[in-house]
């Protein structure tokens, strides 16, 4: 006897919703151009500009 | 004896092993006076930080050795920011295209601009496309304070003109298609997820409900990723042409409704996931494709190349010069050019004799004599003294004008080359519309209108040329992968499948076949004994070090590959005769070195010492040793090869005889306006050549390439440029374009067969969503397999 | 040139760097406490006599301590550490409020607190790796609201206009746990430390398992992914080997990852669409985890020698290798074939700890020795040292994982083992858990390894801390502001979206979605739905404070309730469970491992003297048990009074309970509990025993499986 499983009922719009937020936030990055330069984030990460102001 | 050779020494900027080290005060030593002017740079900027960065990634930068200190004035001219720059909130900024950065050291560097220089506010550099963007602090508009700073600091800046397709739309266009493949990739997956629940046995309220959630999902998929197939198939269509696209949005939108009309009828077979799954695929293989595509490099605006360094202007009667551009020059103006500066303008020499190069127009390498009343043009290069010349025709007017106005607005006529798989996909879409109507109708008359839709519906779907789609783009991004790794950049994927059908290649002398510059290529010493050799030869070196005459330059070359340590010696009362030779005095001795041009392709330089020759030396336009090599293999494969020159019969013939042409096909003496006529009569040609006379040519032939070392105007005007300095990667380019279009051939036989089998099994209703779900991957990933099967790196130099 | 720097458009700014110094110190403190307990309750499965007869030290009690002391203690902390220290210098900017970085941290170590008081006394919902009671779980989301809060102001006044990829795992952790944790923690209050779950048997085995993998995933794994395309390059000092791959990583993860619960179900009475759509999507997980992997590793390429000598290096590459390992052996474990001979077994363990120590206790270990000498301004006591606690756990691990695979497959193949007749090869359940003693005993010593491991590191860091300089002053930085970079003109109007809009589309966003499930959740799930079999009854007052002892004691912690339609499980144990029995059981108590027999069909296969004799002293029944003592059950008296308000709670979540039923629950119970001691006196037992908790727990026993344990023909289905 197949059992009833009322709780997809809201799993999957969750789930959904959940993924439509995330496909928001994926607009909204490349919208905004986080995405146009692929190659330099990941070396700008290294530098520290620290500034030692000698008072 | 050689000479031994003292401790090497360290360059503390480069870390170069060098010989005679410069030192400085601060006791560090260099390899040039370029590393040494960046060290102190650095040091009073107290920036020293940039070499604990280089050792923490132990790469070294590479050494500048030749840091031509430039002005870059031009850039603060009204009418050069007006097209160079953006102004966002009063904040101006304009993007260089840099040349030498490859390190974290020079990211770490370039983003400290506005440390080193006042008006900078802010520098941001991306480090794939070499490019960096100034941005000046509000209300400033100089910057040709940034480009000298990184110039000095060893970066060579070439300003991006913010129309061209690199800053505007490419981005915005790359942009949006990467957000359809985000969009199409979410629908796709989660799509996946609801119909393999339906695979899965999920039965009654579940499967419609999926049904309508894949429905619900498919929606962004059809109405707004799918969109550029669309577009393109409209365009095909409206020049009565069929391209890719228009199976592929047939498949897609006949797939979307009939699916649509099953969901609601609560039938099983609807094919979301495969429509989502194949404009994924396709989406993301176009914008593999547009990454590798070099769009920094195009071809409006050529003129300005020859119009960057400043020239000096005759204030009206008075005997002082202002520094002013060559774009702002007027006919009757009196201009001073010194020596190693580029002649701004068409006109004639007033006062003062000179040699000039005019390679760049006429390709011929020799420098010619020019005295009073003889007509310069604009672009060509000032070897001697400085002259005054007055001006009578400037900017566009000039000859190099008129040929770069007629390059550039020069509609490609290249027959309209359209690829195999649009040629292939006319026959396949009147194919499939045939064949389905074919099935439509017989199942509408034996069975009914659900039946006959299912069966129509899932050919549709199968023989949709999502593999076709995928494969092409593919390979070429790959070829141009692999061609870059090899030193070869092809600027867009039609070259590629031009170049796999030349039959004709033309080759331009001076700079492509011959080395451009004169070498030493015999020399006799009149003395035996060897010390006293080398002293003839440090007083040769000393001697012609000061004097730039093209044929001195190759001596002093030649001198120092014999022996590395040669001394600058003193020379007492040294005097120079133009076109002539040197001569002068060392230790009361008299040497004298006179240079005489045979007109047989070959010229003679003997050093006389006290009027008795001690040294014979002759230089010719040798001929590249990789040239006979090359031209064997391309003649070889049944290439017709053609050489077409500016320079003197002379020399073409006996170049030309030297690299077996046959004599019908040697043509001499050839003005850039008249090297297009010859190729014109040609079909299928290739032209290979260097300066900026060919580009003419460039536009002619149906391929062209340009070989390494010819100006940055090349690069613009050819399809491909030789990044190395080896004529073999013509033939490698070539192998490499035939083997393109053998993979292409082959995914096209693959996928052809693909479709026969699955044309007969979805007509035969074998085929079902879940079975659709199955074969259309394993079709794609086949052809992915041979793609990247046929392209990897077996591809290498010289085999087919 | 001019060469002074023109300093009125930067502006200077410095870490908060105190907040990770102290989520450093508890990060240490909660691990020991973590790994001690871990060693201590694998020495209990060794030998029974460790439970010291106590409430508070029986496995029962303590293993949920272990899980989640472990993952939101120890990982938890460590987790915050890494976070705020690689923000605010991939952001370039201090903190947004050093005030809410301060609630979170004391409000974090009072939940820690909280439930360590709480679990062991027994206050537990009995949810897996979500134990923690009501008052806690709502601290719990207020914490982590909190968290989030500061996160994303922090976001909106960077000074790097580009969001590293390691910013984005840790958003997607923010937003995914705070749905998680509050979705699975839906219950309704009983009284302050007692709550029933809002879903009932198979469903809220999906939305446990559910809230169990995606924890796993998004507690355990993508924040610890940010951490390492941090921690990595950064110890490398060495770009990351693709930085497109890790976008691309990133995106398909999250698109999808919410989904993959099912496959913790397998053979369970889940629908089998569901089941084979869990497999399918395990399966496909494995992809963007071993892009992450691949990533990570060949970041390390061309510095080998230095991974040699190094040891954050030699920390890193190995969690990385454990991160690949254990992502590969979770699809493997989710093939259905595969799944029925490890499903219950400690093999199940092995992959979870070759993922817990393997991956997140290394990584954490090498950022601990990345981050301490830099934020005390110091050099690290003695790298020696590392690399003793780098052998020594690494060694342990390796004990523990193979003891586990060990045990894991015997346990499989004895369980299944029948012989050509068709009848069980070991039929008595005790033969197996004998035989696989030893390896509790090895998998004992390497957790032992581990936590000695752990100690030499804690001892490692307090001597580097001891001698470093005491005047800590805050190193000073500068950068541009946002606002002073103008972005390119189109990009211009997304500017406007950044600031707070952003957070607030956040929030907005969790409020919805929240709200909407709690006030949507009860009305669909409450009983006019669900599948009644007529056969099948509520529990009385005596069986539901009978369950709630047994939830109590963590029973579900080494006993199973799922007959899995497997020949060996219907011979061991009898007919196949069934979806609509469980249909009152709130949490359900399926449980994951099976140390001890599966107890769905006990009901009345034994009588009440053995379960009696059997509760107070398992050894007296079956010798080689490792069951420990329950003395205490046969001291304390059940709470008849508060029986009302716990039936019209679950009457309230659609059990079907009477009104009579309701008012008269305590006489009732009583009155049961009086038939089950009349039956014990006639074999010796006291009659004062009547309302002592070991009545109503035999009460419950007895009744488990009852209602449809012989095949009924006659088709059964009636919704009310």
């Amino acid at each position: 006897m197949e059992s009833r499983l009322e709780i997809l009922n809201i799993l999957i719009p969750m789930a959904l919703f959940l993924g439509s937020f995330f496909v928001f936030l994926f607009i909204w990055a490349t919208k905004s151009g986080q995405y146009d330069d692929l190659d330099t984030p990941s070396k700008r990460m290294l530098l520290e500009d620290e500034v030692d102001l000698k008072e | 004896m050689k000479i031994t050779i003292e401790a090497q020494v360290q360059c503390s900027h480069c870390g170069d092993k060098v010989v005679t080290p410069f030192e400085d005060e601060g006791g560090h030593s260099f390899c040039c006076q370029g590393c040494m002017s960046v060290y102190q740079i650095l040091q009073q900027s107290n920036l020293q930080q940039f070499y604990n960065i280089q050792e923490k990634t132990d790469d070294y930068t590479r050494s500048v050795k030749n840091l031509k200190n430039k002005e870059f004035k031009y850039l603060d001219n009204l009418k050069f920011i007006e097209k160079y720059t953006h102004d966002i909130e009063g904040f101006l900024s304009m993007s260089f295209y840099l040349q030498g950065v490859h390190c974290l050291a020079c990211l770490w560097l370039i983003e400290k601009l506005p440390e080193l220089v006042e008006n900078v506010m802010h520098s941001r550099l991306d480090m794939g496309k070499s490019l960096v963007t100034i941005t000046l602090r509000k209300g400033e508009n100089s910057f040709s304070a940034a480009a000298k700073c990184l110039n000095s600091l060893g970066y060579d800046p070439y300003p991006i003109s913010n129309q061209t397709e690199l800053k505007e739309n490419q981005q915005k266009e790359e942009r949006s298609l990467l957000l359809k493949i985000g969009i199409a990739a979410f629908s796709m997956m989660n799509i996946m997820l609801y119909t393999g629940s339906v695979y899965a046995g999920a039965k009654g309220l579940f499967q419609v409900g999926f049904g309508y959630l894949s429905l619900l999902l498919a929606i962004p998929v059809v109405f707004y990723s799918a969109i550029p197939f669309y577009k393109s198939a409209i365009g095909a269509i409206k020049n009565k042409k069929v391209n890719i696209d228009v199976p592929l949005s047939l498949s897609i939108i006949f797939g979307f409704i009939v699916s649509s009309v099953f969901v609601v009828l609560q039938k099983e077979e609807f094919y979301f996931d495969s429509i989502a799954t194949l404009t994924f695929l396709i989406l993301l293989s176009r914008y593999i494709l547009k990454k590798a595509q070099q769009k920094s490099l195009n071809k409006n605006d050529l003129l300005s190349i020859f119009q960057r360094e400043s020239t000096y202007r005759k204030i009206f009667n008075t005997e002082n010069f202002e520094e002013v551009l060559p774009d702002q020059l007027n006919p009757e103006d009196i201009v001073r050019v010194g020596a190693n500066e580029i002649i701004p303008c068409d006109g004639e020499i007033i006062k003062g004799t000179t040699r000039i190069n005019l390679s760049t127009l006429t390709g011929e390498s020799q420098s010619i004599f020019h005295g009073l009343k003889s007509q310069v043009y604009m672009g060509t290069l000032n070897l001697g003294d400085t002259v005054e010349i007055l001006v009578n025709k400037t900017n566009q007017q000039t000859r190099i004008g008129q040929l770069l106005l007629k390059i550039q607005n020069e509609k490609s006529e290249r027959s309209q080359y359209n690829f195999i798989t649009d040629k292939v996909s006319k026959y396949f879409v009147s194919l499939v519309l045939l064949l389905a109507t074919i099935v439509f109708c017989y199942y509408l008359f034996k069975t009914d209108l659900v039946n006959s839709l299912e069966h129509t519906l899932a050919l549709v779907i199968v023989t949709c040329p999502c593999a076709l789609g995928l494969a092409t783009p593919l390979t070429f991004s790959r070829i141009m992968a692999l061609a870059q790794r090899n030193g070869l950049i092809i600027k867009s994927e039609d070259a590629i499948e031009r170049l796999s059908n030349i039959k004709n290649i033309f080759f331009d002398k001076t700079g492509t076949l011959t080395t451009g510059n004169y070498q030493v290529t015999e020399f006799e010493y009149f003395t035996s004994r060897s010390d006293q050799q080398i002293i003839l030869l440090n007083i040769l070196f000393s001697l012609e070090s000061k004097s730039n005459h093209p044929v001195a330059l190759s001596i002093v070359k030649w001198c120092s590959t014999h022996n590395n340590h040669l001394k600058n010696l003193q020379l007492i009362n040294f005097e120079e005769v133009l076109g002539k030779g040197v001569k002068g005095f060392v230790e009361d001795q008299y040497y004298e070195v006179s240079t005489t041009d045979t007109g047989k392709g070959y010229v003679n330089a003997n050093l006389y010492k006290n009027g008795e020759k001690a040294l014979s030396l002759k230089l010719s336009d040798d001929i590249r040793n990789d040239s006979h090599i090359t031209l064997e293999k391309l003649r070889g494969q049944h290439f017709k090869t053609f050489l077409v020159s500016g320079d003197k019969d002379s020399v073409v013939q006996k170049v030309g005889k030297g690299l077996l042409f046959e004599p019908e096909n040697i043509h001499s003496e050839v003005p850039p306006e008249k090297k297009s006529l010859i190729i014109e009569k040609y079909q299928n040609s290739l032209f290979v050549g260097d300066g900026a006379n060919d580009s003419l040519a460039f536009k002619k032939a149906d391929v062209s390439i340009a070989t390494h070392g010819s100006v940055e105007m090349c690069l613009r005007t050819s399809d491909i440029f030789l990044g190395e300095d080896k004529l073999e990667l013509i033939n490698y380019s070539i192998v490499l374009s035939k083997r393109a279009m053998k993979v292409i051939r082959i995914n096209l036989g693959f996928s052809l067969i693909y479709n026969i089998i699955g044309a007969s099994l979805a007509i035969t209703g074998f085929i079902g969503p879940l079975e659709a779900a199955i074969i259309m991957p394993i079709s794609s990933l086949t052809i992915l397999g041979i793609t990247l099967y046929h392209t990897r790196n077996g591809v290498t130099l010289g085999n087919s | 040139m001019t060469t002074e720097t023109n300093s009125q458009d930067f502006e200077t700014f410095s870490y908060d760097d105190k907040l990770t110094k102290m989520f450093v110190i508890a990060t240490l403190i909660w691990g020991a406490v973590a790994l001690f307990l871990g060693v201590w309750i694998a020495f209990e499965l060794a030998s029974y006599k460790l439970n010291l007869d106590l409430p508070w030290f029986t496995f029962g009690r303590l293993r949920p301590l272990h899980t989640n002391a472990a993952i939101f203690a120890f990982i938890g902390n460590a987790i915050f550490a890494g976070v705020y220290y690689s923000t605010q210098r991939l952001l370039k900017t201090r903190l947004a409020s050093d005030l809410l970085g301060r609630i979170h941290f004391w409000g974090w170590q009072l939940i820690i607190v909280g439930a360590a008081i709480t679990l062991p006394l027994g206050i537990s919902s009995a949810k897996e790796y979500a134990e923690l009671e009501w008052p806690l779980d709502i601290l719990v989301a207020a914490i982590w609201v909190t968290f989030g809060i500061n996160f994303f102001l922090t976001i909106q006044k960077r000074r790097e206009r580009h969001i590293y990829v390691a910013i984005w795992f840790y958003i997607a952790t923010i937003i995914t746990v705070a749905v998680l944790y509050v979705v699975n923690n839906l219950a309704i209050p009983v009284s302050f430390m007692k709550s029933y779950s809002v879903f009932a048997g198979v469903q809220d085995a999906l939305v446990q398992w559910w809230y169990g993998h995606n924890a796993v995933a998004f507690f355990l794994t993508t924040p610890f992914l940010g951490l390492m395309y941090y921690f990595i390059p950064k110890a490398i000092n060495r770009p990351v080997y693709s930085y497109r791959l890790s976008i691309i990583h990133f995106w398909s993860l999250i698109f999808v990852y919410i989904w993959a619960g099912p496959h913790h179900l397998l053979y369970s009475t889940l629908p089998e669409w569901v089941q084979t759509l869990g497999v399918g999507f395990s399966i496909a997980l494995w992809a963007p985890s071993w892009g992450g992997m691949i990533n990570g590793l060949l970041t390390l390429r061309g510095a080998w020698d230095r991974v040699r000598r190094e040891p954050i290096l030699k920390f890193m590459a190995t969690a990385v290798t454990f991160y690949g390992m254990s992502t590969f052996e979770g699809p493997l474990l989710s093939i259905k074939s595969v799944n029925s001979l490890a499903h219950f077994t400690d093999w199940i363990v092995g992959h979870v700890h070759s993922g817990t120590i393997g991956w997140n206790y290394m990584l954490t270990s090498g950022m601990i020795y990345f981050m301490v000498p830099k934020l005390w301004n110091t050099k690290l006591y003695s790298e020696r040292l590392a690399n003793i606690q780098f052998w020594s756990s690494t060694i342990g691990l390796l004990f523990y994982i193979v003891s586990m695979w060990a045990a894991g497959i015997t346990q499989g193949l004895m369980w299944r083992a029948i012989d050509d007749t068709g009848k069980l090869v070991y039929k008595d359940f005790v033969e197996t858990v004998d035989k696989i003693i030893p390896m509790y005993w090895l998998r004992a010593f390497g957790g032992t390894l581990v936590l000695i491991g752990f100690l030499i590191l804690i001892y490692n860091v307090y001597k580097t801390i001891k001698n470093a300089p005491k005047d800590q002053v805050e190193e000073k930085f500068k950068a541009l502001p946002l606002s002073a970079v103008p972005l390119d003109t189109h990009g211009g109007r997304h500017r406007k979206l950044e600031g707070l809009p952003l957070l607030f589309s956040v929030l907005a966003f969790l409020a919805i979605l929240v709200g909407s499930v709690i006030e949507l959740v009860p009305s669909l799930v409450s009983n006019q739905f669900i599948v009644m079999d007529a056969r099948v009854k509520p529990y009385s007052a005596l069986e539901v404070a009978g369950r709630d002892v047994y939830v109590r004691e963590g029973c579900y912690t080494c006993h199973s309730q799922l007959v899995r339609p497997l020949i060996e499980d219907k011979l061991r144990y009898g007919r196949v469970s069934e979806a609509a029995e469980y249909v009152y059981d709130r949490p359900f108590q399926w449980g994951s491992r099976r140390i001890g027999p599966d107890l769905h069909r006990i009901g009345k296969k034994y009588g009440n003297i053995w379960h009696y004799r059997h509760m107070l002293n398992p050894r007296e029944i079956t010798p080689l048990s490792i069951m420990p003592n329950y003395p205490w059950l046969y001291k304390n008296k059940v709470k008849f009074e508060v029986l009302t308000k716990k039936l019209s709670v679950l009457a309230a979540l659609g059990a079907p309970y009477s009104e009579e039923e309701l008012k008269q629950a305590p006489a009732m119970a009583k009155a049961q509990a009086k038939l089950i001691i009349d039956e014990l006196i006639a074999d010796g037992v006291p009659e004062k025993m009547v309302n002592k908790e070991i009545i109503a727990l035999i009460a419950y026993l007895q009744r488990l499986g009852v209602d449809m344990a012989e095949e009924k023909k006659d088709e059964v289905t009636s919704t009310k």
